[in-house]
């Protein structure tokens, strides 16, 4: 619907090698990409391709080796701790694969608090809002050791959406939960892509998950081998197994 | 199991680094105080070694006093007796140079015989006294008063008597010297400089190969009973002995603190083994799933907290010998050779290792309850739900109905006040222990309400705080002890000394009298100005005074007596506490002293005689005067003495001091301007007020340091709990980055926490301290009879020791705070 559409997220001859000398590794040789806003991308590949090392560069958790990222316009690259963190905490939205949440505090609690740490008031329509579509409207004043594992990953969800952040970064979100909690979890990411004109970014080895995305990177080796677009489960399968180095 | 624990001692010795110094340091407090009594007794026995030379035998006149010469004389011709020296002592006061700002101060004179058998020390430079114009000082007097070889100093007052000297050092004496034996400044002179003085003792030398006690037998048997005969060596034995009670008082207080310092080590360790037992759980489960059965596990455990244990210990017996040498050092005792009582210190260092296993047997226990599925459970926080909460306020009412009983027993009933109120305190204290894991988390969650002021990280921090209530209470409960006993202290002496003083006020209306002794001598004017200089005192008046003959009307003259008289004008009133409300001109007032010293009784009629003129008026009791004064109005004076109008100068002043703290210095000063010599003596509650000041502020002070060993232990305990807590919250550390929170906000986090704890453990240690230490008064107050008790504390005193508590709160968390914000985003992703 954003056509044309405005770019997101976006990386330029991404490189990050871990280590150094003997021991050094390069997670990452080289990648270009152009997120649209709006859009749900899933990255896929093989484990050790590179997949969580590509999200951390582009969501401000670490600094690429060389290369430069931007959001918007803006870019992250070769910006103080200060700064990155303030991005991270106003313009950007985090779904982690487990320990999303903060066991001292309620789910309430912990869907507010990053508006809490801006210190921004919060759009009390749009709070009931994303937590009724969630289903977490009873749930508010538990603590996460009183969740199961899926409530929590929706309350972590709920927590990346308060704040309308225009990234949404989401690691192996569905990687803990059973298969229906999943495709629900990843129904709602494809809807706020579409609704909310939100960028989703998803890290994921599971091809069913892929294929909810409109876009689907896969990764081998530390660079971007293929580029789908809308594919299905089955077209993400071949994809992978293309690239896998060793037949699972 | 060996192998593990050590394994994971040398993986993460940062761990038990808090154990180790809890440990090292209670062992080392404990070990190092009885190295340094040992120390000092053995300094002690040097000194009364040295101080009777090579004699043999003692000879102390004890009934009485015969011609020094005529026992010399006796004593020599006694079988046996190879050598005689006779010793005499005498106090005097020393003043180097001139003027009132000289410095002075008394000393203790002992004669140096000629032979050098009974040298009563050892020379250190310079020569022994021989005449009466010479001295020889110890070395540390020496070295206090700056007095060296060739220097003049003037001797006044010698044994109590009129004679002044000037004499000359000409040596300096190492005579041994002890913190224990007393640290007065002591001389030597030749026997000419005691001319006239009886002899103190005769030191005698048996002939070689004669037993020492058959010649004292035989020196008894012929001087009679008039003296006491005495071997050397049952001197210097008695001489130790006697004072041997110091130690044993000082043994006491220093077990009592050492032993609070190890129960707040304690507390410490079963903290840290519980946090450790709870970050292994999921290994603890590990090692169960592959065969380890609950007691191999809680062995491995054990034997971690004796290696640690033994560790600190070991470096306990370290830190006591360095502390002790230190110590000694300082009171000079050292010098003897430092005393190491390995008996005494091995056994505190095998304290400290019982304590360590002991304090870590309980948390282990907890390790039995971790089955093997637990290794695949999340660790749940609410683990710890205090199951055995409802026995332990239970038993905490329970002591504390029976305590607060016994203090308000011993509070209404006479006899065992004291005993009954610091029983009856000791089980209150313990059912504040117990119940402190029920009353903390509430408090802390109060006292966070005001840090949620400060926003997310405020509220984040009391979050955390409350997250563990048994692991909190324990941190704030060592802390709380540790502060409550010194506000116990501080609360405890500010109120006796102001109850004491309030007495002291009663009885003394003005603070501090300046007074002329001699017929128409007068206070100098400088010296007034003087006095009204000194910082502390608020106002100084001169009020006119003379010297009269007074008596009973018609009594006849040798029932006379010569009295100062002093006539305050309406100008004195200020330095006066509540006026001059008893002074009329139809009275002359006494103190009930003064009364009762002349047999008048009140109402008698006295008549009061300068020159020519007299006046006769009843006498009534008020305290206005000091003792063996009369105080009459300034009209009535006048018109007895009508020079006094005309005349300048005063013979008496009258000063206020209204700020108790600043009376030792203003003591001290006054003590200078009224040093004998000038002719002028002080009188008033000043004296005693200043004495009480200094004593009891002593006492706190040297409490409070000792205390202060605990304190440190507690904070210790803090930055433990903290450090362990932020390595369990790795990943919440990282996931709070990566959503948003600035390294800066981590830090003031932990910071927050740190000082939230310290806070509210510092505020119950003050609210139970002052409690305990009004209890204390009241009790003290009852037992010994003073009246009423008043209440006192100290603000600034109190306030500091919260704000240091708070402060080392603070810094405690420094390290753990930095290690935390070292978390980066990136952990909170990566997969356990
Ligand atoms: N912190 C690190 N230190 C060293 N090597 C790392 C680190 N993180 C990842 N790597 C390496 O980088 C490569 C890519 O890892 P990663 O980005 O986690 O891949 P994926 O998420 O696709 O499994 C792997 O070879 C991995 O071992
Ligand atoms: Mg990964």
């Amino acid at each position: 619907m954003n056509t044309p559409a405005r770019s997101s997220v976006r990386a330029e001859k991404l490189i990050k090698t871990y280590g150094s000398g003997r021991t050094e590794v390069t997670a990452l040789r080289g990648v270009d990409l152009d997120l649209a806003s709006g859009s749900f991308t899933a990255i896929v590949g093989p484990s050790g391709s590179g997949k969580s090392s590509l999200m951390h560069c582009l969501a401000g958790l670490d600094r690429p080796s060389s290369g430069r990222v931007f959001l918007g316009d803006e870019e992250l690259t070769g910006r103080p701790d200060r700064e990155l963190t303030r991005i991270r905490r106003d313009r950007i939205g985090f779904v982690f694969q487990s320990f999303n949440l903060l066991p001292t505090l309620t789910a309430g609690e912990n869907i507010a608090l990053p508006a809490d740490l801006a210190g921004r008031t919060i759009d009390r329509d749009w709070f009931d809002a994303v937590v009724t579509s969630l289903g977490l409207t009873d749930r508010l004043r538990h603590r996460p050791s009183e969740l199961s594992g899926g409530q929590q990953q929706r309350v972590a969800i709920a927590r990346a959406l308060i704040g309308r952040p225009e990234a949404v970064f989401a690691d192996e979100p569905t990687g803990a939960l059973d298969s229906r909690t999943a495709a629900q979890l990843l129904s709602f990411l494809r809807t706020c892509a579409q609704e909310s004109g939100q960028t989703v970014v998803m890290v994921t080895h599971d091809p069913i998950a892929a294929g909810y995305a409109d876009r689907v990177l896969v990764l081998a080796d530390g660079a971007v081998v293929r580029d789908l677009d809308r594919p299905t489960t089955d077209d993400v399968l071949d994809a992978l197994r293309e690239h896998e180095p060793v037949t699972a | 199991m060996i192998r593990l624990a050590l394994a994971e001692l040398r993986r993460h010795p940062g761990r038990v680094v808090a154990v180790l110094l809890a440990v090292m340091i209670s062992v080392g407090f404990l070990g190092g105080s009885s190295v340094f009594l040992a120390t000092e007794s053995q300094a002690l026995g040097r000194a009364a070694t040295a101080a009777l030379g090579q004699a043999d035998v003692v000879v102390q006149p004890n009934g009485e006093i015969r011609p020094t010469a005529q026992v010399l004389a006796t004593l020599r011709s006694t079988p046996g007796v190879d050598a005689v020296a006779p010793r005499y002592r005498a106090s005097a006061d020393f003043r180097i140079g001139t003027g009132t700002t000289a410095p002075s101060g008394s000393l203790d004179l002992t004669s140096a015989a000629d032979d050098p058998r009974f040298a009563p020390g050892r020379l250190v430079s310079g020569r022994w006294p021989t005449g009466p114009d010479e001295v020889a000082l110890a070395v540390d007097t020496a070295s206090r008063t700056r007095l060296g070889l060739g220097s003049s100093l003037t001797l006044s007052g010698i044994g109590g008597g009129a004679r002044t000297r000037d004499v000359t050092v000409v040596g300096t004496v190492d005579a041994g010297r002890s913190l224990l034996g007393g640290l007065r400044d002591s001389g030597f002179a030749a026997p000419a400089l005691f001319a006239g003085d009886p002899a103190f003792s005769y030191l005698v030398a048996a002939r070689g190969g004669t037993d020492p006690a058959t010649v004292a037998a035989t020196v008894q048997r012929t001087l009679g009973s008039d003296v006491e005969v005495q071997t050397a060596a049952a001197v210097r034995a008695d001489t130790v002995r006697s004072l041997g009670h110091g130690v044993d008082v000082f043994r006491i207080i220093a077990l009592v603190f050492g032993a609070i310092a190890l129960l707040v080590g304690a507390m410490i360790i079963v903290n840290t083994f519980a946090i450790l037992v709870v970050q292994r759980r999921r290994q603890i489960g590990l090692l169960r799933v592959v065969g380890a059965d609950a007691g191999t596990v809680r062995r491995s455990l054990l034997v971690e907290a004796t290696v640690v244990g033994a560790v600190g210990a070991l470096l306990g017996v370290g830190l006591s010998l360095a502390a002790g040498a230190a110590a000694t050092a300082i009171t000079g005792s050292l010098s003897a050779g430092l005393a190491v009582p390995w008996p005494t210190v091995l056994g505190c260092a095998a304290g400290g290792l019982v304590v360590t296993v002991l304090a870590a047997a309980v948390p282990t226990r907890a390790a039995l309850a971790v089955s093997p599925l637990e290794a695949l459970r999340p660790v749940a926080d609410e683990a710890a739900v205090a199951r055995s909460g409802r026995v332990r306020v239970a038993l905490a009412t329970a002591l504390a109905v029976v305590g607060a009983g016994l203090v308000t027993l011993g509070l209404t009933t006479d006899g065992q006040s004291l005993l009954l109120a610091v029983g009856g305190s000791l089980l209150l204290a313990v059912a504040v222990l117990l119940l402190a894991r029920t009353l903390l988390p509430p408090l802390i969650r109060l006292v966070g309400q005001v840090a949620g002021l400060l926003g997310p990280v405020g509220r984040l921090a009391t979050a955390n705080a409350l997250r563990n209530p048994g692991r909190a209470a324990v941190t704030c409960t060592a802390l709380m002890l540790a502060v409550g006993m010194i506000v116990t202290l501080q609360v405890g002496s500010s109120s006796v000394r102001q109850t004491v003083i309030a007495q002291l006020n009663a009885r003394y209306p003005v603070d501090l009298t300046v007074t002329a002794l001699e017929p128409g001598a007068v206070v100098p004017d400088r010296t007034l100005a003087a006095l009204r200089a000194v910082p502390g005192v608020r106002v100084a008046v001169p009020v006119a005074a003379a010297p009269a003959t007074v008596g009973r009307a018609g009594a006849p003259k040798s029932e006379r007596t010569t009295m100062l008289v002093e006539g305050p004008g309406a100008d004195a009133a200020p330095a006066t506490r509540s006026g001059l409300g008893d002074l009329s001109d139809s009275a002359v007032l006494a103190t009930r002293f003064t009364l009762r010293a002349n047999g008048w009784d009140v109402g008698d009629r006295i008549t009061v005689r300068i020159g020519d003129r007299s006046t006769t008026l009843p006498v009534r009791s008020s305290n206005l005067g000091d003792d063996n004064t009369l105080v009459v109005t300034r009209a009535t004076l006048l018109r007895l003495d009508p020079a006094l109008a005309t005349r300048s100068g005063t013979a008496a002043v009258w000063a206020s001091v209204p700020d108790i703290d600043a009376s030792p210095g203003v003591a001290a000063a006054v003590r200078g301007l009224t040093a004998a010599g000038t002719g002028l003596s002080a009188g008033g509650s000043l004296a005693e007020t200043a004495s009480y000041t200094t004593l009891l502020g002593v006492l706190v002070s040297i409490a409070t340091a000792l205390l202060g060993v605990a304190v440190l232990i507690a904070l210790i305990g803090v930055g433990n709990t903290l450090g362990l807590s932020v390595l369990e919250r790795t990943r919440e550390s990282a996931l709070l980055r990566a959503l948003g929170l600035h390294r800066r906000q981590l830090r003031a986090m932990l910071v927050v926490e740190a000082v939230l704890l310290a806070l509210v453990a510092a505020l119950v240690g003050v609210a139970v301290g002052t409690g305990f230490g009004w209890l204390g008064t009241l009790a003290i107050t009852r037992q010994s009879g003073l009246g009423s008790a008043e209440f006192a504390m100290s603000a600034t005193r109190t306030l500091t020791v919260v704000a240091v508590a708070v402060l080392a709160g603070a810094l405690a968390s420094a390290l753990p705070a930095r290690r935390a914000a070292r978390a980066t985003p990136v952990e909170a992703l990566a997969d356990e």
